[in-house]
């Protein structure tokens, strides 16, 4: 997406650019000696089996290489400018077309070698290139003009390839230098480019792949599948002499490849057998933190250093690649810049700090479109156009190219630099944030090279969709402490940085294993990033994570969740010889209520959502039912909604029906009850690692039952199948979701964010859920997006009402559908596709699918239950006056040859199933526990 | 500590509108020689380069060089409380992390004082050399607005062609398309100001964004004349002379086919 005039203008950071220039200019050129020498290194990259010895040799040459790559530096970018004002002038459109869709590459930062230059050099290759490429021989003529760089990324691949094939650059001054062509009659304003320092010192992009498989010590050196298939744009056509016919080939080449890819999903999953995968692992293993590093210890980390990261990660399906792609970033950023490490983490798993902190990105679609047609100077109608073919935004502005050059290119993105940015993003508020952020997204486009623009999108979005869980990035966290810890870093700053030497796999598997359980525990404890890196990495800091690491009164932890069963039975299998407690399960919302030592209190869903602004009655409320002596603690307990005239609970849907932010007390309609089950801490101790009876006694101990604010959670310690079931239809009659169970001595700590096996819940659902299932008709659909694209995603779903002879929508559906299906449908209904909405169909003006179909199908759709929703409009009217009813979480069964659309379920049966329900409590995200 | 007085407010008001849409902040270089200022927007698109020769201004000293980061809304805002007829001041302290501006009525009876914080801009220094351009065009400055303006309604790309004959302005859009055409001018009874001049040393045709030569020509009130100086492949220049005081010139780099 870059492009810039860098030959046009000098950007100086003093004075002395214009001194320094002169010398330069008269070796733009580059010798055949550097073409061999890449002739050399990349027959080493093609040739797995080639001997070390050529390397070394090569590593020997990188001295010289070095100068020589400077040279070529110069002499490409002059070359490319005349190629690109030959374009200008010919307005050559298929050369354009190739330009266009090259992917981006990131600009030259090549610290310079204060060698002295060898002038004889300048004019070898350029004859060469004469000779070879009659379409630029053409312009060489009046190529006098130094020209527009839209093409600098030619240049700038070009020199990434030379410097890959050196070790990174010892530079001593970090000056850098590029002249532009001077020929004989120097018509045009010739150009010193002197980026600033911070600019140049950072090296970037394709060079540590490549440089991974030359530095490789070892003889095998088998490159590593997913870089070779990253390198082979770059590198196949290597072999040839002319460098620069060889760049030609690649924009080619690559163009065909992303022009394909518009219709496919980008990143194509290697299915790799055990073997290959295996021999994948042995070839990362070898990474060296610090010379395979995209940049220079105490340097800012490049964004470029994640993206590649992330393209690596994209690339496999494999979880244990991914992780391992990710440790080597850890180690490097733990070695060189280890400041960088937290931001890392948090671009890592698309935050911008700790969930509870509620800072989110997720930015609306226009204001990205806005901003990529921005970006790249195309119109907001041609990407709403990509976007239908190619469903990802982040591909789009990966691949548009501009067509507005540029007068600077600007310096690369560090990590440190995206993520202020996103944080900004996100604390935007206030009417022309909009704008503001727009511009924001802009000025970060503009600097994005290859695949930087894809990953920021997707940031940006909110959805990195790379296939890398936070616990991947926990994992690889902790991987990286054990194979490059900060006492090895600090001790060999430079040496290999690897502990798995010497030991066998199994040993050091048990030992990342026991690291892994430690680190994840302490996260479940302290979910934040922001306290937690800076206690491990330090000397021992795996070992002593637990300690440092412990629960803290104000940070909320995810809550411990149950398993789901389908009866009593099962829970008596799981607990045989156990003994156990069964609870009310209360239909409400789960609430970790937090009080600090400075009396400060909050309350947190089991999302870590704050809301504390919804709850101010619980607030008041504390200082009633808390016991004296009580100075902080952590209450896990479920606020529910409750009647305290008739002492009665009230179901989920009123509770839900409260405003979310900025309840005053004195507004309150609907008071809420706290059923408090478990105490994680409390006086500044940790209660965790205690059993489920022991904190169950200090609960009670330090908590009152105080009407109307806090009430035990009910219990009964009984183990009679006949006792449970009529327990739990107590739980049921008493407006009770079910009934949860819990393990009460052994294996009964508190496991933060854990689904244990030692919780257990029978709800009423599991037992007699919705096992009718509902005929409707599709009327209406999405387009897909990313896995999806080129069918509809999702559809919109109707019920015939037979009084009004009408459709009346009942529920979107995205699931239950297998890839297959999802194509079939989609041929088979796009013929129904029609214009608008037809007047026999009533639908909300808050649904808007891409398409509407005529009636033509029925489909069988179960779901887990029925609610009012003020979206869909089945059966409006019936039970409340401008809600109809919806289907929750309904999922694809089958076709309904046999039916006509007015053969669908009608409204009235929707109405009397949902009467059918026991009790109409429908929780919209607590569904678990 | 720095200090230059301007006998007309509304010569920096205009300066201030002609560039306010293009960058947000900007720094105002101020250096013993006259005040400077270079910023690009934000695709990096183009290029204002603005000098104010310190002999332009009524007084002007300035002891050692610093930089004025300034959010340009603000400024202008703050510019919008000068009359036309009054004078200004600017008034700088070292290592100031503010910038006074004083407006003054030309019979001295109301004068005001507006102090607007410094901001922290990363200064990036683009420096330019001067050389022979394939074409120099020079023509009335309402031309150049004019012609922006009629082509504006149909398209949002220029094409600019220039040769000894004329120079022509083409677009084209959805709806349709459009040219201009502006022939020196060879009656000598014209007055410079009025009349077109293009030096030409070989043809040369470019496209641009019609939308930042429209945001150039806010520039129009601050000279009769305009100078687009113009070569393949790099940049076209388009410069408003500032009379006495400098010039502002505006670099946009163009639009691939």
């Amino acid at each position: 997406m870059q492009s810039s005039m860098l030959s046009f203008l000098t950007k100086k950071t003093d004075s002395t650019s214009a001194s320094q220039t002169s010398p330069k200019k008269q070796q733009q050129t580059s010798t055949t000696s550097k073409d061999d020498d890449k002739k050399k290194s990349s027959t080493t990259n093609n040739n797995n089996d080639k001997s070390s010895k050529l390397k070394r040799k090569n590593r020997d040459d990188e001295q010289v290489e070095e100068e020589e790559e400077e040279d070529n530096d110069i002499f490409d970018l002059s070359d490319d400018d005349h190629k690109v004002a030959s374009q200008v002038s010919s307005s050559s459109s298929s050369n354009f077309e190739e330009k266009s869709i090259s992917p981006p590459t990131p600009t030259p930062t090549k610290p310079k070698k204060a060698a002295p230059k060898k002038p004889a050099k300048s004019t070898t290759k350029k004859t060469k290139k004469m000779e070879e490429d009659p379409k630029k021989n053409n312009n060489n003529n009046n190529s006098t003009i130094p020209a527009v760089g839209t093409n600098n990324n030619n240049t700038m691949s070009d020199s990434q390839e030379s410097s890959a094939s050196s070790t990174p650059i010892k530079s001593t001054s970090p000056i850098k230098q590029t002249t532009s062509p001077t020929k004989k009659d120097n018509l045009i304003p010739t150009v010193t480019v002197l980026p600033t320092k911070k600019n140049l010192e950072t090296t970037t992009s394709t060079t540590s792949t490549t440089s991974t498989t030359t530095t490789k010590s070892n003889d095998e050196n088998e490159i590593l599948e997913e870089e070779e298939e990253l390198e082979e744009e770059e590198d196949e056509e290597e072999v040839i002499e002319e460098e620069f016919e060889e760049e030609e080939e690649n924009e080619k080449g690559e163009t065909v490849v992303l022009k394909k890819k518009i219709f496919v999903k980008k990143p194509v999953k290697q299915k790799s057998t055990a073997k290959q995968l295996e021999q994948e692992l042995t070839n990362l293993s070898k990474y060296h933190p610090i010379t395979d590093a995209q940049w220079k210890k105490g340097l800012p980390v490049p964004y470029m250093a994640l993206a590649k990261t992330f393209e690596l990660i994209e690339g496999t399906s494999r979880r244990l690649l991914i992780i391992e792609h990710l440790t080597n970033l850890f180690r490097s950023i733990m070695a060189l810049t280890p400041g960088d490490l937290i931001n890392t983490i948090y671009m890592s798993i698309n935050k911008i700090g700790p969930s509870y902190g509620g800072k989110e990105l997720g930015i609306g679609e226009s204001i990205l479109m806005k901003a990529v047609a921005e970006s790249t100077g195309r119109t907001m109608e041609f990407i709403k156009q990509e976007l239908k073919t190619v469903g990802d935004l982040g591909i789009i502005a990966q691949s548009s190219r501009m067509t507005q050059t540029m007068m600077f290119a600007p310096p690369p993105l560090t990590i440190q630099g995206v993520f202020k940015i996103f944080s900004q993003i996100a604390d935007m508020t206030g009417n022309s944030s909009q704008n503001k952020k727009k511009d924001l997204i802009t000025k970060l486009l503009v600097s994005c090279k290859e695949s930087e623009a894809l990953y920021i999108i997707r940031s940006l979005q909110g959805k990195l969709r790379i296939g890398l869980a936070e616990r991947s990035v926990l994992i690889a966290l902790t991987r990286a402490m054990v194979i490059s810890p900060p006492a090895l870093i600090a001790s060999e700053p430079n040496g290999k940085l690897d502990t798995r030497k010497g030991k066998t796999t199994e040993e050091f598997a048990s030992v990342i294993d026991a690291a892994v359980a430690k680190v994840t525990r302490a996260y479940s404890q302290l979910p934040n990033y922001d306290l937690l890196v800076p206690r491990l990495i330090v000397a021992d800091g795996v070992d002593t994570i637990l300690e440092t690491c412990r629960l803290m009164a104000g940070i909320p932890v995810k809550p411990m969740l149950a398993q789901p069963t389908t009866g009593i039975t099962q829970v008596l299998d799981r607990f045989q010889e156990m003994e156990f407690t069964c609870e009310f399960k209360y239909d409400g919302e789960r609430a970790q209520i937090h009080l600090t030592e400075d009396g400060k209190i909050s309350i947190y869903t089991r999302n870590l959502e704050d809301y504390t602004g919804k709850y101010p009655d619980i607030i008041a409320n504390v200082k009633r039912f808390i016991g004296e002596g009580v100075t902080s603690f952590i209450l896990d307990c479920e606020a529910v909604a409750y009647d305290p005239t008739n002492n009665k609970i009230l179901s989920f849907q009123i509770l839900s029906s409260r405003p979310r932010k900025g309840v005053s007390l004195d507004q309150i309609k609907i008071p809420v009850c706290v059923f408090a089950f478990d105490l994680l801490y409390l006086n500044g101790k940790s209660l965790i690692d205690e059993p489920f009876y022991k904190r169950r006694e200090v609960l009670y101990a330090n908590f009152k039952e105080t009407p109307g604010a806090l009430t035990y959670a009910k219990h009964a310690n009984i183990s009679d199948v006949n006792d449970i079931q009529l327990y739990l239809q107590e739980a049921i009659d008493g407006n009770c979701e079910g009934l949860m169970v819990k393990t009460l001595k052994e294996q009964s700590i508190y496991e933060p964010s854990k689904r244990s096996y030692n919780w257990l819940k029978i709800k009423k659902d599991y037992m007699a859920g919705m096992t009718d299932s509902v005929d409707v008709v599709p009327i209406g659909a999405w387009y897909g997006k990313g896995k999806r694209t080129g069918v509809y995603g999702a559809y919109l779903l109707a019920c015939y009402d037979d009084d009004n002879e009408d459709f009346q929508t009942l529920c979107k559906i995205g699931t239950g559908f297998s890839d297959e299906q999802l194509k079939e449908f989609t041929e088979i209904l796009a013929p129904q596709v029609t214009n608008s909405c037809k007047n026999t169909y009533i639908v909300s003006d808050n649904l808007k699918p891409d398409v509407w179909f005529n009636p033509s199908q029925v489909w069988e759709v179960l779901a887990a239950d029925l609610s009012i929703s003020p979206i869909h409009t089945a059966a409006v009217g019936v039970l409340d006056p401008n809600k109809g009813i919806a289907l929750r979480f309904p999922r694809f069964i089958q076709i309904r040859k046999d039916k006509n659309p007015e053969d669908a379920t009608t409204a009235s049966q929707i109405v009397d199933m949902y009467k059918n329900q026991k009790i109409n409590s429908f929780k919209m995200v607590d569904e678990d526990y | 500590m720095f200090e230059a007085r301007l006998t007309q407010a509304s010569m920096f008001k205009k300066i201030l509108e002609a560039i306010k849409d293009l960058v947000e902040n900007a720094n105002f270089d101020c250096s013993p020689a006259g005040i400077s200022l270079q910023a690009m927007d934000n695709a990096h698109v183009t290029l204002i380069n603005l000098l104010l020769r310190q002999d332009g201004f009524e007084t002007y000293s300035c002891d050692r060089s610093l930089s004025l980061g300034l959010s340009l809304p603000s400024l202008s805002k703050v510019l919008k409380c000068a009359n036309n007829d009054d004078s200004m001041t600017i008034k700088a302290r070292d290592e100031a992390d503010t910038v006074t501006f004083v407006f003054e009525s030309s019979k001295q009876e109301r004068i005001s004082d507006f102090e607007i914080k410094l901001l922290d801009i990363g200064n990036e220094q683009y420096g330019i050399r001067d050389s022979e351009y394939s074409a120099v065009i020079k023509m009335p400055s309402a031309e150049l607005q004019r012609i922006c303006r009629d082509l504006s309604i149909l398209g949002d790309v220029v094409t600019i062609s220039a040769d000894k004959a004329g120079v022509k302005f083409s677009t084209s859009g959805d709806s349709g398309s459009g040219n201009i055409t502006v022939r020196p001018t060879t009656d000598s009874s014209i007055a410079a100001e009025d009349s077109t001049t293009i030096d030409s040393k070989e043809p040369v045709t470019l496209n641009f964004a019609l939308k930042f030569l429209s945001f150039f020509t806010k520039a129009t009130p601050l000279s009769p004349t305009v100078t687009m100086k113009m070569s393949d492949g790099v940049p076209i220049v388009v410069e408003y002379s500032i009379e006495d005081l400098g010039y502002l010139s505006f670099f946009l780099a163009p639009k691939l086919e």
